[in-house]
C-alpha cells in the first residue's frame, strides 16, 4: 500500500484543498497505522502549541555589552572609548567572533590592535598564569574540546604569581589580552605555546564564572596567534 | 536612526555600510524568536544561550556574504538551527559536564496554582521533544512552534518541500508516541524521506 506521507501534515493541519483531503481520508478508512499516525501527529500538533515563547534571560546578549564597558580588550582601547552603546556591542561581539572574520566592514583595524594600543597601561601585567607551556605539537580544532577536558593539569610552582617579571609569560599574555576578551577575572589555567593548524599560536585554557566572585562555570579555550595577536579559534564548554 | 519601519534588509545594508549600530537592532529584534527556536531544539536553558549567542556570532561573520536571496529572518534562523547542530554535536562528542540532564525550569516567574496543569504539560511537552531525534525536532519547532510555513522551513533546512512535508509527519509521531510513553525512548522514525 502506498501512504500518503506528503500529505498527512498538512491533512492534520487541516491545510489540504478538498480533493486531496478526499483522497487522504480514502486512504485513511483503509489504513490502520495511517489512521493511528494521524491520531498521534494530532496529539502532538496540539501538545506543541501549548509551549509558551519565553523571554531572553538577562545576559544572553547583555554582557557583550557590559563587557565592551569594561575591563574587556575593547573596552580599555582608548580609541573605542567614546562609541555609542550600540556600536560597542557589535565591538564586542566581533572581538569573539572567530577565524573567518577578516576584516568587518566599516573599520578595518578592528582586530588588528596591537596590545601596546589597547591602553590600560599593561593591564594584563597584573594578571594570574600558569607556566607557559612550550610544545611541539601542531593542535586541530577538534583537540580544542579534549584540552578542555584533559584531567587538571598539574600548576607549575609560578601559579599564583602575577606574570610582570616573567618574560615568556608576558609577551604571552599581551598578545593574549589583545586577541581576545579574557579578563584578570577569568582564571587562566594553561597558557601553551604550540601551534595550531601549521600556524604559530598560543592556546589559552581558562575558567570563566559569571562574575561578582561566583566559582567559574566554564571553560574557555582562545587559541591567538602569536605573529599577529589575532584570535584564531575559540571554543568554550561547561564545567563539570 | 533606525526606526520600527527599516526593514531587516535596511538594516543589514546599512550595518554592512559601516553602520554599527544597525546590527545591535538587528540583534534586539530578533533575540526573542532566536533564542526560542534555539531552546526548543537544544531543550536546556544554558544549552540555549550559548547557542543564541553563537547565532549571533555566526551571523555577524558571515552578513557581509548575505545577498539577500531569501529573507534576512531565514537566513538567520538557518544560522541558528546550524548553531544547535554544532553545540548539540560538541556536546555528543565531548560532553564536560558530569551528571545527568537538568530538567529547564519552568520559564518565567512560579506557576500560579489554577495554570499548574498547563505548566506540568508543559514540561512534559519539552521533556518528549528532546526524545525526538534532532534532524526532525527542527521541523517540528519550525513549523509547529514558531509557525513557518513549510516552503520556509526547506530554504531554512536546505531540504525540498516534499521532504519538509514528510519528515514532519513523521517528527510528530514520533513526538505524540514519545508523549504516550513514560520513561521509554521515542521510537525513532525511519530516517528515509520522501518516500510515499
Amino acid at each position: 500500500m502506498i501512504h500518503p506521507q506528503e500529505l498527512l501534515a498538512a491533512y492534520v493541519d487541516g491545510d489540504l484543498p478538498p480533493d486531496e483531503r478526499e483522497e487522504v481520508e480514502r486512504h485513511l478508512a483503509s489504513c490502520a497505522p495511517c489512521r493511528e499516525g494521524v491520531e498521534l501527529a494530532r496529539a502532538a500538533r496540539s501538545a506543541l502549541r501549548t509551549l509558551p515563547e519565553v523571554p531572553v534571560p538577562v545576559g544572553v546578549t547583555g554582557p557583550l555589552l557590559r563587557r565592551a564597558g569594561s575591563g574587556g580588550r575593547w573596552g580599555r582601547a582608548g580609541r573605542w572609548a567614546g562609541a555609542a552603546a550600540a556600536a560597542a556591542t557589535v565591538v564586542a561581539v566581533l572581538a569573539l567572533a572567530l577565524p573567518e572574520l577578516g576584516q568587518p566592514p566599516g573599520s578595518p583595524e578592528r582586530l588588528s590592535a596591537p596590545a601596546a594600543d589597547a591602553g590600560g597601561a599593561d593591564a594584563w601585567a597584573s594578571w594570574r598564569a600558569p607556566v607557559l607551556e612550550r610544545q611541539a605539537r601542531d593542535y586541530r580544532p577538534e583537540d580544542l574540546a579534549v584540552l578542555a577536558e584533559e584531567p587538571r593539569h598539574a600548576m607549575a610552582s609560578a601559579d599564583g604569581e602575577s606574570v610582570a617579571q616573567r618574560p615568556s609569560e608576558r609577551e604571552a599574555l599581551a598578545c593574549v589580552a589583545a586577541g581576545s576578551d579574557l579578563t584578570p577575572e577569568d582564571r587562566i589555567v594553561r597558557l601553551i605555546e604550540a601551534r595550531f593548524q601549521g600556524k604559530p599560536a598560543y592556546l589559552v585554557v581558562a575558567h570563566r564564572g559569571p562574575g561578582a566572585g561566583q566559582p567559574p562555570t566554564k571553560v574557555v579555550i582562545w587559541v591567538i596567534s602569536t605573529q599577529s595577536c589575532e584570535p584564531l579559534s575559540f571554543s568554550q564548554g561547561r564545567l563539570p | 536612526m533606525t526606526g520600527p519601519e527599516d526593514t531587516d534588509e535596511e538594516l543589514v545594508r546599512r550595518w554592512v555600510a559601516g553602520d554599527g549600530a544597525a546590527f545591535a537592532d538587528l540583534v534586539r529584534r530578533h533575540e526573542r524568536r532566536t533564542y526560542n527556536l534555539a531552546l526548543r531544539i537544544v531543550g536546556r536553558e544554558e544549552d540555549a544561550r550559548d547557542a543564541t549567542q553563537e547565532a549571533f556570532l555566526s551571523a555577524l561573520r558571515k552578513l557581509p556574504s548575505f545577498r539577500g536571496d531569501s529573507a534576512f529572518s531565514t537566513w538567520l534562523h538557518r544560522v541558528t538551527v546550524n548553531a544547535c547542530y554544532d553545540l548539540l554535536r560538541r556536546r555528543a562528542r565531548a560532553p564536560l559536564r558530569g551528571g545527568e540532564e537538568r530538567e529547564e525550569p519552568a520559564p518565567g516567574r512560579p506557576p500560579l496554582p489554577d495554570h499548574a496543569d498547563a505548566v506540568a504539560t508543559a514540561v512534559d511537552v519539552r521533556a518528549a521533544l528532546l526524545r525526538v531525534p534532532e534532524e526532525f525536532r527542527a521541523v517540528l519547532v519550525l513549523h509547529d512552534v514558531q509557525d513557518l510555513p513549510y516552503e520556509e522551513i526547506a530554504e531554512i533546512l536546505g531540504l525540498p518541500v516534499g521532504t519538509v512535508k514528510s519528515r514532519l509527519h513523521r517528527a510528530r509521531v514520533a513526538l505524540g508516541r514519545a508523549l504516550g510513553s513514560t520513561g521509554e525512548r521515542a521510537a525513532a522514525p525511519r530516517s528515509s524521506d520522501g518516500e510515499r
